[in-house]
């Protein structure tokens, strides 16, 4: 698959994603759903959505310096993979913050909780995309 | 011949009558002299002395057992008097003056006095009791205050307009999860505090005036006077009358939490009579309160 589409795809998806994310809980803060102390919800958050978005970014900056050299393809599998696991921690880093009112355990616990799934998945994808950047076909 | 006479001057000629009146004296005193004896005489004496002796020991023994008597009901008073004192001593103190609370009404307790008898503060506790099982509250602990006590209920769970949650949320210490999926509500407990409110009534029953302090207390401190009162209130207590110089005076406590923020005491979201028309208490207690 074309190299270039493909990191747009992912890129679009993790922005997106991790924009959405963001400006929730940027509202929710200024509406005081976390209190008059929201250290505990931005702390559980920013190590969500950081590191892989930190990787992005570097990938990308890389990229515009032109260090990569010319790379076309990239391997479908490890690409859908990528995405696909992406997709699904996004979504269940979404899931946590709304379901967290509703939730018999209260928002902070399930914060708090949610480490126990979302570490080992936030591991995964970081290296499903790990795959995705490193192992790219010459053109 | 003239006789000088205690009179004053008496001729001689009436010495016939005069004779005749000294005679008869005479004659008197000396029949007087033959019918009793020098015996007899001092018998009556000692008699007359018996008696009035009598009179005095009964009289004595008459005082002495009134003040006997006396001194038994002032014991037993006495000792009544301590045993309360030492009652009252059993029951733990609750912090006087009260700590701030969120709003205070004074009941017109006209309700709550026995017409046309005199009533105790047992009579007044159990009414008081029966008003709060009436409306779910069925634990309490008491307080002792300046002659006086304090009746506390337990940390309940209400809406924002002072009605209390159906259980088990009105009895839990924490707001539980939202269970209305209607958007205003979703919307209002995604994007806000969403805070649970929390209420403890106390009901302070005292002869004596009183304000507030200026200390705030915490909701765990005031959780905790359920577990530090007494079951009920001590007999010794209880026989004590509820008279017309006592009041009954209820302080509202109600605390707001949010999930990421601590419970803090707010001051007056409610007045104290709403809150008490919201427990189902108000009609029971008082037909008419001042405030």
């Amino acid at each position: 698959m074309p190299w270039m589409q493909c990191k747009k795809r992912l890129a679009l998806l993790w922005f997106t994603g991790a924009g959405f994310i963001f400006l929730l809980f940027l509202v929710q803060t200024i509406g005081g759903r976390y209190g008059d102390d929201p250290e505990l919800a931005w702390g559980w958050l920013l190590p969500t959505l950081m590191p892989t978005l930190s990787l992005m970014v570097a990938v990308f900056v890389l990229d515009a310096l032109g260090k990569e050299g010319s790379v076309k393809n990239v391997d479908r599998f490890i690409y859908r993979l990528a995405f696909g696991l992406s997709a699904a921690y996004i979504s269940v880093v979404l899931i946590t913050i709304l379901a967290g009112p509703f939730s018999e355990m209260g928002s902070s616990t399930l914060m708090t909780k949610s480490n126990l799934w979302l570490a080992p998945f936030q591991g995964l994808v970081s290296a499903s995309l790990g795959a995705f950047f490193i192992r790219r076909e010459p053109a | 011949m003239t006789l000088t006479s205690f009179w004053g001057p008496m001729t001689i000629g009436n010495q016939s009558s005069i004779s005749k009146i000294l005679a008869g004296g005479l004659l008197g005193l000396a029949l007087a002299a033959c019918s009793s004896t020098p015996d007899d005489s001092m018998e009556a004496d000692e008699a007359a002395d018996e008696q009035a002796a009598a009179d005095d020991e009964a009289r004595a023994e008459a005082e002495r057992r009134a003040a006997a008597e006396a001194a038994a009901r002032a014991e037993a008073e006495r000792m009544a008097a301590e045993r309360a004192e030492a009652a009252a001593a059993e029951l733990p103190s609750f912090p006087w003056p009260p700590p701030k609370a969120s709003t205070v009404m004074n009941l017109n307790d006209s309700a709550l006095r026995m017409s046309g008898h005199s009533t105790t503060l047992g009579q007044l506790d159990e009414q008081l009791g029966q008003a709060l099982s009436g409306a779910g509250y069925v634990e309490r602990s008491y307080f002792s205050v300046p002659d006086g006590f304090a009746l506390v209920t337990r940390l309940e769970q209400i809406g924002p307009d002072g009605t209390p949650l159906d259980p088990p949320d009105r009895w839990s210490a924490d707001a539980g999860p939202v269970r209305q999926f209607d958007l205003r509500t979703v919307l209002r407990a995604l994007f806000t505090a969403n805070p649970g409110y929390f209420r403890i009534l106390v009901f302070v029953v005292s002869p004596h005036p009183f304000n507030q302090s200026k200390e705030m207390v915490r909701r765990e401190e005031a959780m905790e006077w359920l577990q530090e009162g007494m079951n009920r209130l001590p007999s010794a207590v209880a026989r004590g009358r509820y008279t017309s110089i006592f009041r009954t005076t209820v302080l509202v406590y109600e605390f707001e939490k949010s999930e990421f923020s601590d419970p803090l005491l707010i001051s007056g979201r409610l007045t104290a009579r709403t809150h008490l028309q919201r427990s189902g208490l108000l009609p029971s207690i008082e037909s008419n309160a001042e405030e």
